[in-house]
């Protein structure tokens, strides 16, 4: 069960954020395919990790790098995520992948 | 008691790599979403690894693909999505792709090479069964046909 309190959720995020963008494999945190993938921070915004309220599944999108299974990510970052959540659900949404070389669209 | 040192390492790989269905035995712990941009960069990738390919898409989308390769800012991202067309279920995929070969390619052999690496990379990237790689053939690539200066000059030469 996930009942944080609401100040308690937004570090959370945080933290969830903290954990996921640390995974070798994950180039950077995504609002999902339709960017409703959010927290809302007191000045601004997590794109990336959503943490509902009550039985709601915690919510990832990511993109990762193309060196090494998805499944095999997804498996390692919903263990680290639901262990930080209490055994909470995860839904992950892999938006985007690029190739072990690039950086992605967002340059400079 | 010594000789029980070794079983660990022998059940340690319980689930082999490329099953697919391991997508859909998390659920009770959350769903994962894999989204069809990135089914098609696989697909892309993995049918240009088989040489013989010369390029993928349409007229349309290789014209435009070159544009954008031009611009700046305009990023190289769509290029290894040029000519790949996929649908992405829960657990299945299905790929759809528009190839030009090389002249002197069997197109039968290269497309057997072609189906086979792109369902190998997209099961093991992703996870998900390809139920269908539909390939189609729209064009081959002469090797003269990138000399495009000297077509000018034979043909003036033939009005004077």
């Amino acid at each position: 069960m996930t009942v944080p309190t609401a100040a308690e959720a937004d570090s959370l995020a945080e933290r969830i954020a903290a954990v996921v963008t640390a995974h070798p494999a994950v180039l950077r945190l995504h609002g999902g395919v339709f960017g409703d993938v959010v927290t809302y921070l007191p000045g601004r915004r997590l794109t990336g990790v959503r943490v509902g309220m009550g039985d709601e599944p915690v919510e990832l999108g990511v993109v990762l790098v193309l060196d090494r299974p998805i499944p095999e990510v997804v498996r390692a970052l919903r263990h680290e995520v639901s262990r930080m959540c209490s055994g909470a659900a995860v839904d992950i949404t892999v938006a985007d992948v690029a190739l072990p070389g690039e950086t992605g669209p967002t340059g400079p | 008691m010594s000789e029980t040192t070794s079983a660990p390492t022998v059940k340690s790989p319980t689930t082999s790599a490329s099953s697919p269905a391991r997508l859909a035995d998390d659920t009770s712990q959350g769903r994962t979403t894999i989204a069809a941009s990135v089914v098609q960069k696989i697909a892309g990738i993995a049918a240009r690894e088989i040489s013989g390919v010369y390029s993928m898409g349409g007229g349309v989308s290789r014209a435009f693909g070159a544009i954008r390769e031009r611009i700046p800012g305009g990023g190289t991202g769509g290029t290894n999505i040029a000519g790949v067309q996929v649908e992405v279920g829960e657990k299945q995929a299905a790929v759809d792709l528009d190839i030009v070969v090389e002249y002197g390619a069997s197109i039968v052999e290269l497309a057997r090479a072609v189906r086979r690496n792109v369902i190998t990379a997209v099961e093991r990237m992703t996870g998900l069964e390809v139920i269908e790689v539909n390939i189609a053939v729209n064009d081959i690539h002469l090797p003269d046909a990138d000399n495009d200066e000297e077509i000018p000059t034979v043909q003036a030469a033939r009005v004077e």
